[in-house]
This record gives structure tokens, C-alpha cells and sequence, in this order.
């Protein structure tokens, strides 16, 4: 049986890389776009299973990067949950994004966030 | 064999014998490097003598041709010998080779083995015979064959050497050329014989006769000359070379030999002088000659002119002796030490010119006017460092412009020139000086300028006037190159002098602005006063002396204190102190006595002196008396006392009080004014003055009656209608003991006359000695007396006016003139003050008013409405405000506006308005109005300020906002990594890591919840925290909270409940997050503080417009007493609860801000013991209108 595929964009890198094992923990399997600049070509090879979403990056907006996803007959549909530091922005992309996630973003909180936005994942599960 | 006797073989034999000697001599000295060919020739010469010798004894044929044939060992070597000590003798001996040498043997060898073998084959010789000559007889031959080429190889080595030895005569002189001539002509004669006797002249062979010549001349030749003790060779190497001149004279003192150094300086050729005496040589210095003819040993420095020049030579005589240590000769040594001499001779006139200059600068220090040390500067300097002309230039400080010249001729005629402000930045000599490396420079040959003209050429030296930091100018110094010898340290000299004179002008000038700025402290009209550091006076200026009174002397060393007074308060002295030893100056008024006691008044200026190091060492006061400022002050201050005093009694008129208020009002404001503390009024009734108002409470005087005998200056006044003046009534033998307390001294009593008549007195009084009435003060009481008499004559008229209601028409006659009185006094009110008709329009302004609208007249006033004077913003406003007063009919309003001067400026004035009525109609208002501006502005700024804080606070917000967000990025690292750590997703971990990693979670999430809680603080300070307004689902959000909260419940062994009503409506409008923020907090809260039990959620609607969260525990309660407190920010009521339960104590204070910012309220219900509920009331929210 195939893993469900997540896509990361997330300039941090340490968080990226927190991000990346939280998710693989749980029975994903992962690519990582950090800059903003790679999801295009990821996303026209593949449709993830979720993406997580940071809304600074280095060369694009993340509520930009929501909105062609949104607008994208055949992305619209892969739950996002944007993750950001800020308050103002997280409310502006709230009614696109299927969860924002205010900074700091934990692995057990993301974890539990991603289980329940795919209920109709049956591999997915937290060791324990 | 025998022999038989001839003289020949006698001269023969001597000959022989003489060589022979020379041989053994020459061999003994083998070493000097001709010797041995001289041994070795004079040896073959002995042989070949010898052998002839016998052969001419000889008798018989046989013994003849034995010592003939012999002879021949001679015969053939000689010409060798002689050639090898030719070369020798010439220094040519190095081409000598021993190969050479057996070379040039062959042919001898041959020939002597052909003579000893001749009889044989007669190749040598064909036949012999004795040859008789009469009386000798000879070995007669006929030459064989051979004979040619021995002769030809003997004359050819013969000629050879004998033409080497001709040659060397040329390079030779004096001693080496007659030992020369010697040798050749010895060698010649035996030649010529040998010659003679060859072409067979004579038949008697010569040869041996010339060889006895030859070792003659040999021997005079080594005894004479001393052919070889003096070897040529070292003395070619040496003296040829030396520099040093070298003569030897030998002991007739005649010149034996010159080297080419001593020709030079003599300035003959050796040919010239070898042989002549030293009398002959030297003749052109006959000094010498006489000095040292007789001396064999002298060292000595001598002169000798040539050509204006003097050349300076060490002469060093000494004796020449031989090996038996006979002197010989003399040796003459000539050093030319011209340069050394030279140089000491410029030592010499550099160290006198370096006192010339010290003694320079000691003259130039004692002259202190500018111009005359410019021009003793040039003329000094000229004179006794001796240039031809000089010229001083000064220059501005950046060096551009020209600031003077001075200069002096040839002739040392002064000519000073102010070229001021000429630039000098193209000027070349100017700058090449003033930028020469050591500021001095040089030139060889320059043309020398007069007036622009070229007049000569000479050379030129120029140095930079320096200062230490600065060229203050610079120095020409021209010189005519037919004139003077340059000195070798013109550079340093020049440069020496420019720093001495630039350092001399820059202290001097220095110097003169100190004595500018003394004779400025001298002359100043203020006083000024210097004391040391601990403030003891070092100088005091004349001006201090004619106002003190003290003369410097006198002051000197004393503190400033001696100066003080008691008027001077006390803090005043402290403040200057602090203010001065804080290194600051110090301005302000003092009060002090001058010598004779007598008061005044000063504004000073005190300021420390620092010294380099910023110590202070001096403190400077700088004061004006300003006695007679102060006094016109106070003069003005109780003009402005009397003013207001006027318009005091202008209000109280204008308020009808009764006449004894208003006697009341004018004793005490009278006292007020000058500074009395006694008063009374008494108004004329007949024969007596009544008491009718009086200060410091003496009842028993009231509606006292004096008669002419009992006040007696007060009817004085009264007579003469001028104020009665006493200094010290008290001393006055008339006096009345009538007061109790103090005794009077100053009194002073005004007559109050009203129309003609004197209608009272008012009486003053002080009850401090020596404390007179000052003219000006009298003045003004006299004023105020009219004053007060106005004021009464009104009143009275007043009251007859409503006595005498009836008489109509007299009454408005005396309100007229009244009117006019009333004008007299607002006239000169200081505030102002304007009267108006009921619709506004002015009727009245007094002249205050008017000026301070910038109006000149009434007219230009009368007419206008009031609110044309109002700025237009404040019109409606005030318009409002009036009608108003006016419409309710309030007799008096005080109202703040602004009002536009005619110039466009904005005043603010504060004015009382009281209504003008005709029984019950409003008939117009009258006006009081003070200016306010400086009032206004201090408000305005005040708020400005208070927005300026606030604006600060909330920069200070936003920035702790933005911090809070960089703060998130680096918290989602660590709150994820440890967290990755504690699932041990990195690999399994002890209990005491996995422990540890459980730390870090909960520490990231306690900071985390800090920043939040931080921001949001934040935010709700900086007014930016903004709420939305979202439809939202009360059973989503408390299903949020549960999902939060009841793990957390569950995890402590606490049940948790939550309830909806069910009249609460399905969906609400608020700010969701920040509802779920609220009841995470309370409901947290509870958890934490809650040990058992439960803790509960209620959702419920409490009326039409309210709904309610409520938040109940079951937790230890908090007491009454801290239910106001928790709710402040960082509060919490246990500190025992606060170790266990972290927070940043935000929390409930941002719940209550939250909640207030949603128009809502939270309200706490608790006791301890009894758990608590929080109880958030809300009101329902309706959908907002969608925006366009």
C-alpha cells in the first residue's frame, strides 16, 4: 500500500525538518519545498494528500500559493493547514485554509490536526 | 808559461780587481732586485780583464793564446749580463723567464766552447801570432767564421739594453736619472773601445781600458747614487701616487726629487725644479724659506694666497738619514688642508651667528608694540645675521592673503608696506617658501626684485615665520652674489630665525590681545571679580571698587562674602554654588552691601574657569548693578498693584456696594500699596473728620469725631490739600499715644478731594523704624486719594440718586456725569473692558480692549457685532454660550474664547459677562475680559505632550508585538524537536532524558503562552487589538474547549461538565478565538486551582440581549477581599499556587480586557472553601451591515 503524500512548504528549516518527521511518524511520506519556488513543479507531478503551508517565504506568499491552489480545479480540494507567527495574516487566509495554526506549532498538536482533517486515511496513526 | 811585464796588465789587473769587487758588493745585496745581474756583469767584466790582463803578460804564444782564448768566458757573457741588468734596472725584469734566459745562453755557450776549441778548426780564429806593439805585445788573430755572428749577437744584446736603459732616463728624475747616465756611459766607453779596436784603428784592443772606466763609473755609480739601496721601484708606487706632496731636498738643500702632487702645488714641472735650491723654488713665499731654512723637523700649518682664495696646507719638514745615520737630505710633507680649515672657519661664524640670533630674540622679547617688533624684526636681523635686504610678510591664517610686509634695504632703510588681503595663492616665491620641507628653502641664483624690477642676481634664502602649528608669514633675505659668500647652514640658519621670530609674533600678539582684554576688564562698565578656585578674590576691576567700595587691594584675598546681605535668600547662594562647582555658569539677581553698608541690587554671571585638565582653578563673576532696574521694577509692580486696586474698586463700584464697604476697600487696598500695615479713612463732617474705616482691628475708633487739636497733621492735610509726611511720627512731641502695639514711625497723611473740596483724609502708617515713605510710593497714594475720592462721589451720588428718585431728570444729569467718571476709571484699567447692545454690537471698548485687538480708536470698534472679533471656529460656540445666559437671564458668566487681532493673531481671553437689564428686559452685557494666551499655550502643550505619550506607548506596543512574532519561529523549533525527543522518534531514551525532554515541552508551551499573553497585552494597550465579528456556533466552541481543557481535567482526576441552554440561540455573532480564548483561560484557571471535584462550563441566555458563559469550580475559593485584585495584570492570589501553576499573570487581566472590548462584563462569585464561578455576560450580537 502506497503512504498518502504531504507537501511541506516552510522556509525554517528547522521547522520544515520537525514538520517532515512529525508527519513521517505517522505514516506519510514527505516532500519539502523550502523556499517557496518548488511547489509548481511537486505539485504538477503529484496531488498531496495535505499540505502544510507556511505564509513568509523567501519567493512567494503563502496566502498567493493558497489562493492558486484554491482557484486550481484540480488542487482545490487537498486540505491545507497554514501554519504562521502571525495573528493578522492567519486571520485573513482563515476562510481558505482548512486549519491555521498560530506559531509555535508542535509535533503532537500538527499531528492530531492532520489525522483529523484525513479521516478517510485509514494508515494513519500516532505511536504511542 | 811565462809572463813578462807590461803597464797594461797593471791597469788591467786594477780593473779586474775594481769589477771584481763590485761583484762581491752587488752579491751582498742580492735581494734588492738588479744586484744579481750587477754581481753577475761585474764578475764577467773581472774575468774578461783578468784573462787580457794575462794575455798580454803573457811571453810565449802559447800562454797568450791560453789567456786569450779564456778571456772569451767574459767576452760572451757580458753583453748577456748586461742586458739582464738593464731590464732589471728598468722594472722590466718580469719578461725575464729562466727558458728565456737558457735561450739567450746558446749562443755565448757556443762561442766559448769555438774559442777553447779554435786551434782545431780555426772557425773562431783562422791563425794567431804575437802581434807585437812595441812595448807590448798582443795575440794577433784572423777571425774565423764564427766571429760574425758572436759579434753581431753581442753588439745586438749590447745595443739592446743599453737603449732600455736610455729610455728609463726619460721616466726618471733628480737622484735615479744621473745614477743612469752613469751606468750608460760606463757601458758606452768599453763599447766604443771594443768599437775602435774592432775596425782595427788601433791595434791595441781598447775594450779593457773602457771596462776599467766601466767599473769606474759602476763604483761611483753605487757609491755616489747608491745604485742599489734606493730601490725605483717602491718609490714609483708610492710617491708617484700620494696625494700628499713630497720634495726631498738633499743636504745642499737643493730639490732631489718632486712627486706630481708637490708640482701640482708648487705649480712647476720636476724638470723645473730638480737641482735648483728650495730658496730658488719657493721664492714667491720667502716667508717659508726664512721660516724653515734652518730646521731640520717641523709640522706646521701654513697659508698661502692664490688668486683671492686662501689655501690652507700642514707643511711637514722632517730629516733623511743614511745607514751610518748622517742626515742626508731633508723630506718635505704638503697636505693641503684648505677644506678642514674651511669648515672650522664656518664652525666658527655658526656658533657667533647662533649668539646673534639669541641675542636677537632677547632684544626683540623686550618690545611688546606689534609694528615696531615687524620692523626691528628686519632691522635687527639684518644687521647682525648680515643679509643684504629682508622682508617680513605676514600672512592670514589659512596663509592666502597677505596681512603686511615689511622690508629693508640695502642700506638699511625701513619700508613698511601694508599690502593687506593680497592674495599670495599664485605667487611662486611665496609659496615654494611657504611650503619648503623645514619651512625654510634656498635659491643659488635668483633674480632680486626692487618695486617689480629686476636689478641683479644673487641668491636668495627664505624661511616660513612658524608659529609651532602655523605659518604666521614668512622671510625673504636677498643677497647679490658679487657681495657675499654664501655660509653653509644658510638653510638652518634662516629656518632657526623664522621659527624664532614666527613663535616670538605669535606670543607677542598673544600677549597684546591679553593686554586688549584687560584693558577691557579695566574699563568694563560692569564689576568684574576673579577668585581662585576656593574663592578667595585674586582681582577685582575699577568698576568693582566704585561700586563696592572696595579697592583691590582691600579685596584681594578676601571672600566675595564680605559683600553679602540678608535680601538675598539663602537658597539663592546654595543654588549658585551647586551650579557653579557643576562646572556651569551661574546668572541671577543678588542682593549685597557695598562698604558703607549701603544696599544694591546686581544681576550677575559666575562661571568656573577650567584649566586644560579641566580642574577648575578660577571662578569669574561678571556683575551690573541694577539697583535702579529693580527699583523701577518694583516701581512698575506697584503701579500694576495700583492698577489692579483701581480696577478692583472700578468692579466693586460697578457692583453697588455701600459706601462703607467701598471705605473699607480703598484703606485696605491703600495699605496694600504701600506697604503700611496702619490705615484710616475719615471723611469731613464740619468742624470734625469722622472715622469711617480703618485696618488692624480697633473697633474703638470707628465714628471717632477729631477736632483740629487732636489731629492736628491730618487737618494739615486737610488745609493745605497736600499729603503731610512724617519720618518718625513717634519721636514727633504732638504725637498720639492712641495705638496699641508697636509705636508708629513713617506716617504719612493724603487729602481725598472730590471737586474742590477736601472731603477726608486718609492716614497711613508704619510701625517699622526707619522705614520712610519713598517719593514714588507718595505719589502714589496721592493718586489713589483722588482715586478714592472719585469712587466716594459716586457712591454718595448713588445714594442720592436713589434717595432723590423722584427728581428724575437731576439724577440722570449726575449719571451722566457719573458715566464720565466711570470712563475715567476703565480708561486706565488694565483689563479689558467693553460694553455691548443686546444684539451684540459693540458700545464701548476702553482702550486696553482696543489695543489688544490691535484697533487704534473707539470708532473703528463701535458698531461691530462681538462675534466679528470671535475666531470664526469659536463664533457658534460663544453664540451658543450668550444667548444662553442671556435667555436665562444669569447676571454674570465667565467664558474662555479665542479672539482675532486685527493682524490676524489669535488671543485667548477669559471674560466675566454681566447682563445689563431695564427691569426685566435684557438690554445689553458688559465685559471684563483678561488675556489668557500664555495660559492657553501652556494647556495646549501639555496635551500635545500627554499625545506624544500616548503615541509613544503605542510604538512601544507595536514594537512588543512584532518582537512576539520573531519570538514564534524559534519557540516552533524547539517545541518541536523536544517534543520529537520525547516521542523518542530519535531513538529510545532513559527515564531521566525522556524526563528532561518532557521539561522542554512544557517550558516551550509556558513561554509560549508568555508571548501570547505578552502580545495580546500589548495590543490591547497599543489600541490595536481588533475584534471580529464572524457567525459563529456556541456548541463548535465549547466542543474547542473540551477538546482543550478535558484532557487536562481527565489527567487530574476532575470531572468536567459542559451545558447549553437551550434557548441559546444555535449561532451568535462574535470574535469565536478570542471566546475560545477566554474560556480556555478560566476554564484552565479552574484546573489548576482545583485540587477535586469538578469544574463545569454553562453556555446560557440571561435575557432578551445577553447571553453568559459561566466558568465554576469546585476549588478553594478565593477570598472576598481579593476579587478586585486578580484581575490586575500579574496577580495571582496564592504565591504557594503560583510555584505549582506558572503564568505570566496576564491572563485574567487580558480575559477582563477581552471581555470589556466585546461591550460585555465579567463578575466572580466565590468564598473559600465554597469554589468560585466566573461568570462572562455577553450581549447578543446582532448580523453587521455588509459595507458597500
Amino acid at each position: 500500500m502506497t503512504k498518502p503524500l504531504a507537501l511541506i512548504i516552510e522556509d525554517a528549516p528547522q521547522l520544515s525538518a520537525v514538520y517532515d518527521i512529525a508527519l513521517k511518524n505517522i505514516g506519510f511520506e514527505t516532500v519539502l519545498d523550502t523556499d517557496g519556488d518548488r511547489y509548481r513543479d511537486i505539485l504538477a507531478r503529484a496531488i498531496p494528500a495535505i499540505i502544510i503551508l507556511d505564509l513568509h517565504l523567501p519567493y512567494a506568499s503563502g496566502a498567493e500559493i493558497l489562493r492558486e491552489i484554491r482557484a486550481s480545479e484540480r488542487l482545490a480540494k487537498i486540505p491545507v493547514v497554514v501554519t504562521t507567527a502571525d495573528l493578522f495574516q492567519a486571520e485573513n487566509v482563515a476562510s481558505q485554509a482548512n486549519e491555521v495554526l498560530l506559531k509555535p506549532v508542535g509535533v503532537r498538536r500538527l499531528q492530531d490536526v492532520v489525522i483529523r482533517l484525513l479521516p478517510d486515511e485509514p494508515g494513519l496513526s500516532r505511536p504511542v | 808559461m811565462q809572463f813578462e811585464y807590461s803597464p797594461y796588465t797593471v791597469f788591467l789587473m786594477l780593473g779586474a780587481l775594481i769589477s771584481a769587487g763590485v761583484s762581491v758588493y752587488a752579491w751582498a745585496r742580492r735581494n734588492t732586485p738588479s744586484a744579481p745581474a750587477l754581481a753577475a756583469l761585474a764578475a764577467a767584466i773581472a774575468e774578461w780583464s783578468f784573462c787580457y790582463a794575462l794575455e798580454i803578460a803573457g811571453a810565449d804564444l802559447a800562454t797568450k793564446l791560453l789567456w786569450g782564448k779564456l778571456a772569451y768566458i767574459g767576452i760572451a757573457t757580458v753583453p748577456i749580463f748586461w742586458f739582464i741588468f738593464a731590464l732589471n734596472h728598468a722594472n722590466q725584469a718580469r719578461r725575464l723567464s729562466h727558458p728565456y734566459m737558457l735561450a739567450l745562453a746558446i749562443i755565448p755557450t757556443i762561442t766559448i766552447i769555438l774559442a777553447l776549441t779554435t786551434e782545431r778548426h780555426g772557425l773562431l780564429w783562422k791563425e794567431f801570432f804575437i802581434s807585437d806593439q812595441g812595448s807590448f805585445s798582443v795575440l794577433g788573430v784572423i777571425r774565423g767564421v764564427w766571429f760574425i755572428p758572436h759579434f753581431l749577437y753581442s753588439y745586438l744584446w749590447l745595443l739592446t739594453a743599453t737603449v732600455i736603459v736610455l729610455r728609463s732616463i726619460g721616466k726618471r728624475q733628480g737622484f735615479y736619472r744621473g745614477q743612469t747616465t752613469v751606468l750608460v756611459i760606463g757601458v758606452l766607453i768599453p763599447l766604443l773601445g771594443n768599437l775602435v779596436y774592432l775596425l782595427n784603428f788601433s791595434r791595441l784592443d781598447l775594450t779593457p781600458f773602457g771596462f776599467m772606466l766601466t767599473t769606474v763609473a759602476l763604483s761611483w755609480g753605487i757609491y755616489g747614487f747608491r745604485l742599489i739601496d734606493l730601490s725605483p721601484l717602491a718609490r714609483d708606487t708610492v710617491l708617484e701616487e700620494m696625494q700628499d706632496g713630497i720634495i726631498v731636498l738633499d743636504d745642499q738643500n737643493r730639490v732631489a726629487d718632486i712627486n706630481p702632487a708637490a708640482q701640482h702645488l708648487i705649480n712647476q714641472t720636476a724638470a723645473k725644479v730638480i737641482g735648483k735650491t728650495a730658496q730658488e723654488v719657493f721664492a714667491p713665499w720667502p716667508h717659508l724659506t726664512e721660516r724653515f731654512a734652518n730646521r731640520s723637523e717641523a709640522l706646521e700649518e701654513i697659508c698661502l694666497s692664490e688668486a683671492q682664495e686662501e689655501h690652507w696646507y700642514e707643511l711637514r719638514l722632517s730629516p733623511l738619514y743614511n745607514q751610518r745615520r748622517k742626515q742626508i737630505g731633508r723630506v718635505i710633507t704638503i697636505r693641503n688642508i684648505t677644506d678642514r680649515k674651511q669648515a672650522e672657519a664656518s664652525n666658527r661664524s655658526f656658533l657667533d651667528d647662533m649668539k646673534a640670533l639669541q641675542l636677537l630674540h632677547l632684544e626683540l622679547s623686550e618690545i611688546d608694540e606689534l609694528e615696531t617688533l615687524y620692523i626691528k624684526m628686519i632691522a635687527l636681523s639684518q644687521q647682525r645675521l648680515g643679509w643684504d635686504r629682508m622682508g617680513l610678510f605676514l600672512v592670514d591664517e589659512t596663509a592666502h592673503q597677505l596681512m603686511g610686509t615689511y622690508g629693508i634695504s640695502l642700506q638699511g632703510e625701513v619700508r613698511n608696506e601694508r599690502y593687506y588681503h593680497e592674495d599670495i595663492t599664485d605667487d611662486h616665491w611665496s609659496l615654494e617658501i611657504l611650503n619648503a620641507p623645514n619651512h625654510a628653502i634656498l635659491w643659488d641664483a635668483a633674480p632680486l626684485y626692487d618695486n617689480a624690477e629686476v636689478v641683479g642676481t644673487g641668491w636668495k634664502v627664505g624661511a616660513t615665520l612658524w608659529n609651532g602649528h602655523r605659518a604666521v608669514g614668512y622671510l625673504v633675505c636677498d643677497n647679490l652674489l658679487s657681495r657675499k659668500n654664501k655660509r653653509p647652514y644658510e638653510v638652518e640658519l634662516i629656518s632657526l630665525l623664522g621659527n624664532t621670530l614666527g613663535h616670538l609674533i605669535e606670543r607677542k600678539r598673544a600677549e597684546e590681545r591679553i593686554r586688549q582684554l584687560s584693558r577691557a576688564v579695566e574699563a568694563s562698565p560692569a564689576s568684574i571679580v576673579i577668585t581662585n578656585a576656593s574663592g578667595a578674590i585674586e582681582y577685582v576691576n575699577p568698576k568693582f571698587t566704585q561700586v563696592t567700595g572696595y579697592s583691590l587691594d582691600e579685596a584681594r584675598g578676601q571672600n566675595p562674602r564680605i559683600l553679602k546681605s540678608d535680601l538675598t535668600p539663602v537658597e539663592v547662594y546654595r543654588q549658585l554654588w551647586d551650579t557653579i562647582t557643576r562646572g556651569e555658569e551661574w546668572r541671577g539677581e543678588i542682593c549685597n552691601r557695598k562698604k558703607d553698608g549701603e544696599l544694591y541690587w546686581e544681576f550677575g554671571s559666575i562661571s568656573p574657569i577650567a584649566n586644560e585638565a579641566g580642574q577648575v582653578t578660577h571662578y569669574i563673576a561678571v556683575k551690573e548693578d541694577i539697583t535702579a532696574q529693580r527699583s523701577a521694577r518694583e516701581q512698575l509692580q506697584r503701579q500694576n498693584e495700583y492698577l489692579s486696586v483701581l480696577h478692583q474698586i472700578t468692579l466693586d463700584l460697578l457692583n453697588r456696594r455701600n459706601v462703607e464697604d467701598l471705605l473699607q476697600a480703598v484703606v485696605e487696598r491703600a495699605c496694600v500699596l504701600l506697604d503700611a500695615p496702619y490705615g484710616e479713612i475719615m471723611l469731613k463732617d464740619g468742624d470734625y473728620l469722622v472715622v469711617r474705616a480703618f485696618t488692624k482691628n480697633q473697633p474703638y475708633l470707628l465714628g471717632d469725631r477729631v477736632d483740629r487739636s487732636t489731629a492736628q497733621l491730618s487737618w494739615k492735610a486737610h488745609d493745605t490739600r497736600q499729603p503731610v509726611i512724617l519720618e518718625d511720627y513717634w519721636a514727633w512731641k504732638g504725637h498720639r499715644d492712641i495705638y496699641d502695639g508697636d509705636p508708629l514711625h513713617a506716617i504719612a497723611d493724603f487729602p481725598v478731594i472730590a471737586g474742590d473740596e477736601c472731603i477726608g483724609i486718609l492716614a497711613l502708617g508704619r510701625s517699622r523704624p526707619d522705614y520712610p515713605f519713598a517719593p514714588e510710593q507718595i505719589q502714589t497714594a496721592v493718586h489713589f486719594a483722588e482715586l478714592a475720592a472719585l469712587v466716594l462721589d459716586n457712591a454718595n451720588l448713588y445714594d442720592s440718586a436713589l434717595r432723590e428718585i423722584e427728581e428724575r431728570k437731576k439724577t440722570e444729569a449726575l449719571l451722566q456725569d457719573s458715566e464720565a467718571r466711570f470712563r475715567q476709571i476703565v480708561e486706565n484699567a488694565g483689563d479689558a473692558i467693553y460694553r455691548a447692545d443686546v444684539r451684540g454690537r459693540f458700545v464701548y471698548a476702553n482702550p486696553t480692549f482696543l489695543r489688544w485687538l490691535g484697533f487704534s480708536e473707539g470708532s473703528e470698534v463701535i458698531g461691530k457685532y462681538f462675534y466679528e472679533v470671535v475666531a470664526p471656529e469659536w463664533r457658534t460656540r460663544a453664540g451658543r454660550f450668550y444667548l444662553h445666559q442671556f435667555a436665562r437671564q444669569e447676571k454674570s458668566t465667565y467664558f474662555e474664547l479665542p479672539v482675532c487681532r486685527t493682524d490676524g493673531q489669535e488671543i485667548w481671553v477669559g471674560q466675566n459677562v454681566q447682563i445689563i437689564q431695564d427691569g426685566e428686559q435684557v438690554i445689553g452685557f458688559q465685559a471684563v475680559a483678561r488675556d489668557i494666551t500664555a495660559l492657553k499655550r501652556a494647556q495646549e502643550a501639555l496635551s500635545l505632550a500627554r499625545d506624544q505619550a500616548l503615541e509613544a506607548s503605542r510604538l512601544k506596543s507595536q514594537l512588543l508585538a512584532k518582537v512576539s512574532h520573531e519570538l514564534r519561529t524559534p519557540l516552533g523549533g524547539i517545541l518541536g524537536y523536544a517534543e520529537l525527543l520525547h516521542t523518542q522518534t530519535f531513538g529510545p531514551l532513559n527515564d531521566s532524558q525522556k524526563q528532561a525532554a518532557g521539561q522542554i515541552v512544557d517550558s516551550t508551551n509556558y513561554l509560549n503562552t508568555m508571548v501570547n499573553e505578552l502580545l495580546d497585552q500589548a495590543q490591547i494597550e497599543a489600541r490595536t487589538m481588533f475584534l471580529r465579528s464572524e457567525r459563529f456556533s456556541p456548541a463548535a466552541l465549547l466542543q474547542k474547549v473540551t477538546a482543550r481543557i478535558g484532557v487536562l481535567a481527565h489527567n487530574k482526576g476532575l470531572a468536567f461538565d459542559t451545558l447549553i441552554s437551550p434557548d441559546l440561540p444555535q449561532e451568535l455573532w462574535g470574535d469565536e478565538r478570542r471566546l475560545q480564548q477566554i474560556l480556555i483561560n478560566l476554564a484552565g484557571n479552574a484546573v489548576k486551582f482545583t485540587k477535586a471535584g469538578q469544574v463545569s462550563i454553562h453556555l446560557t441566555r440571561v435575557d432578551g440581549t445577553h447571553w453568559a458563559m459561566k466558568v465554576a469550580d469546585t476549588g478553594m475559593g478565593i477570598p472576598a477581599e481579593a476579587h478586585r485584585l486578580i484581575f490586575e495584570p500579574f496577580r495571582q492570589v496564592d504565591n504557594a499556587i503560583t510555584r505549582e501553576n506558572r503564568g505570566t499573570g496576564l491572563g485574567l487581566s487580558i480575559t477582563q480586557q477581552l471581555v470589556e472590548l466585546m461591550g460585555g462584563q465579567i463578575s466572580l462569585h466565590s468564598e473559600v472553601g465554597q469554589g468560585s464561578t466566573f461568570t462572562v455576560l455577553l450581549p447578543i450580537l446582532k448580523e453587521p451591515e455588509k459595507k458597500p
